[in-house]
């Protein structure tokens, strides 16, 4: 069999005519196979579009005009000019379901807040700032009492040890950093020295070891030959010390015959503290760049403990011109101390001083806990405001300590009532949906609420902002007369902006609506909110498709045809199989009468309704 | 010396130029001859897909004379593969001038045909392309 095949190979191979055809007969197969390959999957191709066509079924179930659009709603909760809030959200305002939300006429009123503040004696800010005041919210602005009486006893506070060693003070400041426990007022310095071979002139200081500024300076005295403890004393006024803080007592001595040492301890790292200068009639204010050493000099100062301490703030802020028939004042605040007496006093600018009774006056005691400190005042609250509308509030605390405390306030407000008239006012934005509705197409503007009240005497207006005027304005509207309601019952109140509605709707589609009373009614009413909302008049066309076909289909045009006119107009909508959707064109205005709405797909299919 | 003369030889030898023209001559003409066989394939095979894909829809017909002469305008859209330039519009079967239309992929445009017709008649509308594939139907006129 082998012998066989390779027998006719070689046959085959010395046959020079059999391989020229089998050339030929290959390349006319491979012509052919292209030719037919092209046509055939070409044919495929657009078999498979004809049969894609055949199965798009697609079909307009409803035409309808389009005058309005949908009704945009609140999306967020009404902004409450005057007026209180009593229940529900805005959310039950969107739709007419019986859900509402409720408000309440208030009188109208004016909050206040302070803008500016003095600080009374040496009180002194620890922290925050007037805008903390502003709201009830836990941030507070706070401040740090100062000694205001003094204890006749004396205490002392710094280094009474005798050290057995020292350092010469002739032409050099030398001390040591100490931390009083308590307030008080200083009195004396007192070292324990050696003066060595002949007296020498010393005197004393105290410098805020924080910034090494000079607080004061004592007497010089001439300091005899001997070993032992010296006093210095300081001149009135005396200098106050704060407790808590770090001081800085130095001695000073003038170059002469022999040394005057300051004696000292070994303590702490960098508490002592030295820098050469020249004797001369004042320490040098601040302290130039002292050396450290961890040495506590035998210096100490002896003072009066504070017995009472105190704080004080006078705060100012602005108002207005306007007749006040009510203020009501409050102050939220507390104290890091126990028992403080507060008082709280608003400057009566008629009488020229401020109150210490009656309106304009509180005293309490105040401890840790938060309170909120209120008076209404009804007789005569525009003594409380100048003809500029300035006031001001001082606000004083005292305490029988040694102890700092620190004064926190969270809040001071001025409530100034306008009027008798009980008033509601509310508002809120809502947005059209511009890629919607543009512009361009739109007619008009309608404004809906459906309302309930709880008396009737006067009537309820809707106005939109203006964002030219930049104020609300019912310029353009079908009615600007209010609508009158019935007692208890819902009531419809819609209007229609046929003319300038262009300048309520903003470049990004939002209207400002304000809803309110007319303001003629004494007596406090209850509005029932069911419904507010907004839409546009449009003129458009709304068509209901329905693809049962078994793909996609793309409608590309669409048609509104009547007996004068064949108009066409490009679309551009997706439907997938089995789904409906509807279709709303308002850039077209369906001619009057009766009109044919004709859709082709981008497969060539057409469907009229 | 040997190199030079065996080179000599060679030319000299009048038997070696015939089979190798021969042989040139040979593979020229079967190069031709699969050059045309290859060009009319793709001419034939072009123009076959080109009828092939061709597809021509009538979107709308108006009867109108809007343009203050009577005139069947109609709405064609062109939802084939290749683009389409329509030749002749035959109307109840008569060939009827028409302006030169070409439709791109996807194009879509009026075709006017200024023909004074009668309310209320039914006209047969055919659109033929020069392809030879044609779009048509009965149209009534209102």
């Amino acid at each position: 069999m082998l012998e066989a095949i390779i027998r006719r190979l070689k046959r085959l191979n010395c046959n020079k005519r059999g391989v020229s055809n089998v050339l030929v007969v290959m390349l006319s197969l491979i012509l052919i196979t292209v030719i037919v390959a092209n046509v055939v999957i070409w044919n495929y191709q657009m078999s498979q579009l004809d049969i894609e066509r055949m199965h798009e079924s697609i079909s307009i179930t409803n035409v309808t005009r389009i005058t309005r659009s949908q009704w945009f709603i609140a999306k967020n909760e009404f902004f409450i000019t005057t007026g209180t809030r009593i229940r529900g959200s805005y959310t039950a305002t969107t739709s007419i379901d019986g859900s509402y939300e409720t408000f309440r006429e208030e009188l109208p009123t004016v909050h206040y807040n302070p803008t500016n503040y003095v600080l009374g004696g040496s009180t002194r800010l620890f922290s925050g700032s007037i805008a903390n005041l502003r709201t009830d919210d836990s941030v507070y602005m706070q401040f740090q009492s100062y000694p205001t009486e003094f204890s006749e006893a004396t205490e002392i506070f710094g280094n009474n040890a005798t050290g057995g060693a020292y350092r010469n003070t002739e032409n050099i400041i030398v001390g040591s950093v100490f931390t009083p426990t308590k307030d008080g007022e200083a009195q004396s310095i007192t070292i324990y020295v050696r003066i060595t071979s002949s007296s020498k002139n010393m005197k004393c200081a105290i410098y805020l070891h924080s910034n090494l500024s000079l607080v004061a300076q004592t007497e010089e005295k001439l300091v005899p030959v001997s070993t032992g403890w010296v006093t210095f004393n300081f001149n009135a006024p005396k200098p106050v010390l704060r407790a808590n803080t770090e001081y800085l007592l130095v001695a000073w001595a003038q170059s002469g015959n022999g040394y005057a040492y300051l004696y000292y301890t070994s303590v702490q790292q960098n508490q002592g503290h030295y820098v050469s200068s020249n004797y001369a009639g004042g320490f040098p204010n601040p302290l130039p760049n002292p050396n450290h050493e961890n040495r506590a000099y035998c210096i100490y100062c002896t003072f009066k403990p504070a017995v009472e301490e105190k704080v004080e703030i006078e705060f100012t802020g602005t108002s207005d011109t306007n007749l006040w028939m009510n203020l009501a004042w409050t102050v939220n605040t507390c104290f890091t101390a126990d028992n403080v007496a507060a008082t709280f006093q608003l400057y009566n600018y008629q009488a020229g001083e401020y109150p210490t009774s009656g309106d304009g006056h509180n005293s309490t005691i105040i401890g840790r806990e938060e309170v909120n400190i209120t008076q209404s005042i009804t007789a005569n609250p525009m003594a409380f405001k100048d003809a500029e509308g300035n006031w001001k509030m001082k606000i004083t605390g005292t305490k029988a300590t040694a102890v700092p405390f620190i004064f926190k306030v969270d809040l001071i407000e001025l409530k100034a009532t306008l009027s008798n008239i009980y008033r509601l006012e509310i508002s809120n934005i809502f947005t059209i949906d511009l890629s919607k509705y543009p512009l361009d197409y739109v007619y008009g503007v309608e404004i809906m609420v459906r309302y309930n009240v709880s008396e009737v005497a006067e009537r309820w207006f809707v106005k939109a902002y203006d964002w030219a005027s930049e104020g609300y304005s019912d310029t353009g509207f079908n009615s600007t007369e209010g609508n009158q309601p019935a007692l208890n019952e819902w009531n419809n109140y819609a209007i229609s902006i046929g003319e300038d509605w262009t300048r309520y709707i903003r470049s990004d589609g939002v209207i400002q609506i304000i809803f309110c009373d007319e303001g003629t009614s004494e007596n406090q009413t209850l509005l029932h909110l069911d419904f507010i909302g907004v839409r546009v008049i449009v003129n458009g066309i709304r068509l209901d498709i329905r693809n049962s076909g078994a793909t996609t289909a793309h409608i590309v045009s669409l048609w509104i045809i009547n007996a004068t006119h064949h108009m066409y107009y490009d679309a551009d909508l997706f439907i997938n199989s089995g789904e409906s959707a509807t279709y709303i064109r308002i850039d077209i205005a369906p001619p009057a009468g009766n009109f044919t709405v004709k859709i082709v797909t981008e497969r060539g299919n057409i469907d009229t309704f | 010396m040997v190199d030079k003369r065996r080179l000599l030889r060679l030319f000299m030898d009048k038997r070696a130029i015939t089979p190798v023209l021969s042989n040139l001559l040979l593979m020229v003409v079967a190069v031709a001859a699969m050059s045309i066989a290859a060009a009319t394939t793709y001419v034939i095979t072009t123009n076959l897909r080109e009828t092939m894909g061709e597809r021509l829809i009538i979107e709308d017909v108006w009867f109108n004379n809007a343009s203050g002469t009577s005139q069947i305008s109609i709405y064609l859209r062109n939802i084939g593969k290749v683009p389409i330039r329509i030749s002749t519009v035959y109307i109840n079967h008569t060939r009827w001038p028409a302006p030169t239309t070409e439709l791109g992929l996807g194009d879509h445009g009026w075709l006017n045909i200024t023909y004074n017709w009668a309310p209320n008649s039914l006209y047969h509308l055919d659109v033929v392309t020069t392809r030879g594939n044609h779009a048509g139907g009965y149209y009534k006129a209102p």
